[in-house]
């Protein structure tokens, strides 16, 4: 009997120790808070099927947190540091439910999440819960901003607005050019994102009067090969594909058209793969006149962005990516938060930020155009813009205000 | 040879004083870890039912989600749709998915699949569900079904996490008592003599057809209880995450690891899985992906070694230490 006692005690003891273990963490973001220090997290897929995008979305807050502490801290807190840490929600919204009850059980001031719309709905309901902020810099999903939370702030626009840039652009371009195409075929990926974009493309090509040919949803983890869909669309007549990809899916469908020979007057892309690094390293001269519907603006003249897009390229051999340029305006936006409120209470910078107001090209903050939080947590000042690749490089070309260069009409033919 | 029996107050005990401690571990856990300890709960309870079918009936089924899924997506449609309780909905769920797992068993019997293709078949009918269930507007595709954040504990919604505790606890419990009794029942032997030699067993007079199908049709039902636990915990499924591969993969290596055909395997299996993960995650080291990537090296490293030094999984390591505990006592009685 005295031995089991003694086995009972050796267990009852591991299990008391793994609780410290685990509570550990909770009591180091509490020093980090007694020493002036603003504890800020993000939860972000650092692996997974979504890890690219998560990876450059810490870099942009990382570069921006970094940059600000160089400089001295928030000013409004007697130079208080930003300690920010990342946590990898492994591309499951188990796992960002599970490491955001971790980084709210602590004291939080902000979270930044999830570069993936499942996860950011899962986490959202733990932030709300706690009534901590959390600013989603990079998800396209509607239903993150349509329940009413009051802690739940989305600084992009979200997939109706860049669906409608694209047809939007089309239409101005068959003005300006006194050209008439209008038979639209839409090819998406079946993601959340790509049955949204799917349905706001439906949606806008009704209204604006062109006619649709197709909607076709693929199945983005087994479709390899989209030749199949693309003849069709060439034989059907489509002079404007638009759609929103996967980045290997992206790279496909261009070249899948150059394979059959078809040669659209538009290949119009929805962010997603058409803006990730990869698809020009990869497409080389394939991607010339591909217009494509973003928060991205390449080379537009604005404050400090050519020099943060240059040390960008210099730092990791690869073009700046919106995903990027999303982390790096939202830890700008929590900054200025910061700095008007002079308070680290998640309560209080929640309430800053609903009515806080930055400035397109404001700092670090580069997403188009500016930021002011509408009552559903919507960045009421989000729009897309087009860029196309012309010579092997992006450039604006829509609207007309942040264009640097003319557009091509229609996309020169592949080679 | 000495022959060691364990005494049953003794097991008894041991079993009190861990139900007793499980019950009151909410008082000292923070909300964090409730969510840790209720996900490797709810991982484990799986594992458990992927075993009944694997582990005792030799069945390679990959297609677990489907009834994962079924489970999750009824009793979501059920209470959105027609505001059927999920507490009605759960019970619904496990018959609907018990009725796929029933029509699939039959079709693989029908064309006496069995092996290898019996896995692939049960993927691919998982796989067909996935597909529908992304192009099936009525379940809003791939968007999937947000369920909204309140306290209703009528319909099975809670802002508090122990209620969570206690019902994913409870199905754990339920799981293991199935188990425990499948594996002293005569269906447990039946099970065992199929999966060890189906033509054999069936010389032997061991109606095998009938019991692969309802060896299925009890782990589907299991199973989707788990799914509806799922909806109603995180409020968000999606085909992608209900159908997916994932969820079957961590029923598999959880099992596999812990000792599949035990009893306590699977959960020991998943448990280390769950716990020891967050217990990496919470390192006070600075994350980046290098260390999620090795830590990932680690997972596998471990997964490689119990394939290859403990082929019937962790519980037989911790059977071994046992006796070893069990021998030097015995040397010391005689000692002394």
């Amino acid at each position: 009997m005295g031995k089991m006692k003694k086995r009972t005690n050796a267990g009852l003891t591991l299990l008391i120790a793994l609780c410290i273990g685990f509570n550990f963490m909770g009591s180091l973001a509490a020093k980090a808070q007694a020493a002036n220090e603003v504890v800020v997290a993000a939860l972000l897929p650092l692996t997974g099927t979504v890890a690219s995008w998560g990876i450059r979305n810490d870099r942009g807050m990382r570069y921006v947190f970094d940059m600000i502490n160089a400089q001295g801290g928030v000013k409004s807190l007697g130079g208080a540091k930003i300690k920010y840490a990342v946590s990898d929600t492994e591309s499951k919204p188990e796992v960002a439910q599970s490491q955001a009850e971790k980084v709210v059980s602590g004291d939080i001031s902000c979270v930044f999440g999830c570069n993936q719309s499942p996860a950011t709905l899962v986490v959202s309901q733990v932030t709300e819960r706690k009534k901590v902020a959390l600013i989603c810099v990079s998800d396209f999903d509607p239903l993150i901003t349509e329940r009413g939370f009051q802690y739940m702030f989305r600084t992009t626009p979200i997939m109706k607005d860049l669906a409608k840039t694209v047809l939007v652009f089309a239409q101005a371009m068959n003005k300006a050019n006194g050209t008439n195409f209008k038979k639209v075929g839409v090819l998406c990926e079946d993601s959340i994102v790509g049955d949204s974009a799917a349905k706001a493309l439906e949606k806008y090509t009704k209204d604006i009067g062109y006619t649709l040919i197709d909607v076709v949803k693929y199945n983005a983890s087994t479709t390899k090969d989209l030749t199949g869909v693309l003849s069709r669309y060439k034989a059907q007549g489509v002079e404007l594909i638009v759609g929103h990809n996967k980045p290997a899916d992206a790279i496909q469908i261009v070249r899948n058209c150059k394979e059959i020979d078809y040669n659209p007057v538009m290949i119009g892309g929805v962010s997603g793969g058409w803006v990730a690094a990869e698809f020009l390293k990869n497409l080389g001269s394939l991607a010339e006149g591909i217009s494509i519907a973003s928060t991205e603006t390449p080379d537009v003249k604005i404050g400090k962005f050519a020099e943060l897009k240059k040390e960008y390229e210099t730092k990791y051999s690869e073009e700046m990516p919106s995903t990027f340029v999303g982390g790096a305006s939202g830890a700008w936006l929590l900054y200025r938060a910061l700095e008007r409120c002079a308070s680290k209470d998640p309560k209080v910078i929640a309430q800053t930020l609903r009515t806080l107001e930055v400035k397109y090209g404001d700092g670090y903050y580069f997403q188009q155009f500016g930021c002011k939080f509408d009552e559903k947590g919507d960045n009421q000042n989000a729009s897309a813009t087009v860029f196309q690749v012309q010579a092997g490089v992006k450039h604006n070309v829509f609207p007309p205000e942040y264009a640097t260069q003319k557009p091509v009409w229609p996309k020169p033919k592949f080679k | 040879m000495v022959q060691h029996v364990v005494h049953p107050k003794r097991q008894f005990l041991f079993i009190a004083f861990g139900g007793i401690l499980l019950l009151l571990l909410p008082l000292v856990l923070n909300d964090h870890l409730m969510t840790v300890a209720i996900t490797g709960f709810m991982w484990a309870y799986l594992c458990v039912c992927w075993n009944l079918v694997f582990g005792f009936a030799g069945q390679f089924s990959l297609g677990h989600m489907l009834f994962w899924g079924v489970g999750a997506y009824t009793s979501t449609v059920l209470f959105i749709n027609f505001g059927i309780t999920p507490w009605i909905g759960i019970f619904v769920g496990g018959l609907v998915a018990a009725g796929f797992a029933f029509l699939i068993s039959i079709i693989i019997l029908r064309y006496r699949i069995k092996g290898v293709y019996f896995a692939l078949m049960t993927l691919a009918f998982a796989e067909v569900v996935l597909g529908l269930a992304m192009n099936w507007d009525y379940i809003r595709g791939p968007a999937g079904i947000l369920l909204l954040l309140k306290n209703s504990p009528a319909n099975m919604f809670f802002i508090e996490r122990y209620p969570y505790y206690y019902i994913m606890l409870g199905l754990l419990v339920m799981g293991l008592w199935i188990t425990f009794l499948i594996k002293k029942k005569k269906i447990g032997y039946y099970l065992i003599a199929l999966r060890e030699d189906e033509e054999a067993a069936e010389v032997s007079g061991v109606p095998t057809s009938r019991y692969k199908i309802l060896i299925m049709v009890i782990s589907a039902f299991m199973t989707a209880l788990a799914g509806t636990f799922y909806a109603q915990f995180f409020l968000y499924i999606s085909p992608e995450i209900m159908f997916g591969f994932g969820s079957q993969m961590t029923m598999l290596i959880g099992t596999m690891v812990g000792g599949a055909g035990t009893l306590a395997g699977p959960v020991l299996g998943s448990l280390v899985f769950s716990f020891l993960g967050e217990l990496l995650r919470s390192l006070p080291i600075v994350h980046s992906r290098e260390i999620v990537t090795a830590e990932r090296m680690v997972w596998s490293l471990i997964l490689i070694l119990v394939i290859f030094y403990l082929p019937g999984g962790l519980i037989t390591w911790i059977g071994k230490i046992k006796n070893r505990f069990k021998r030097s006592q015995i040397i010391m009685k005689k000692e002394v």
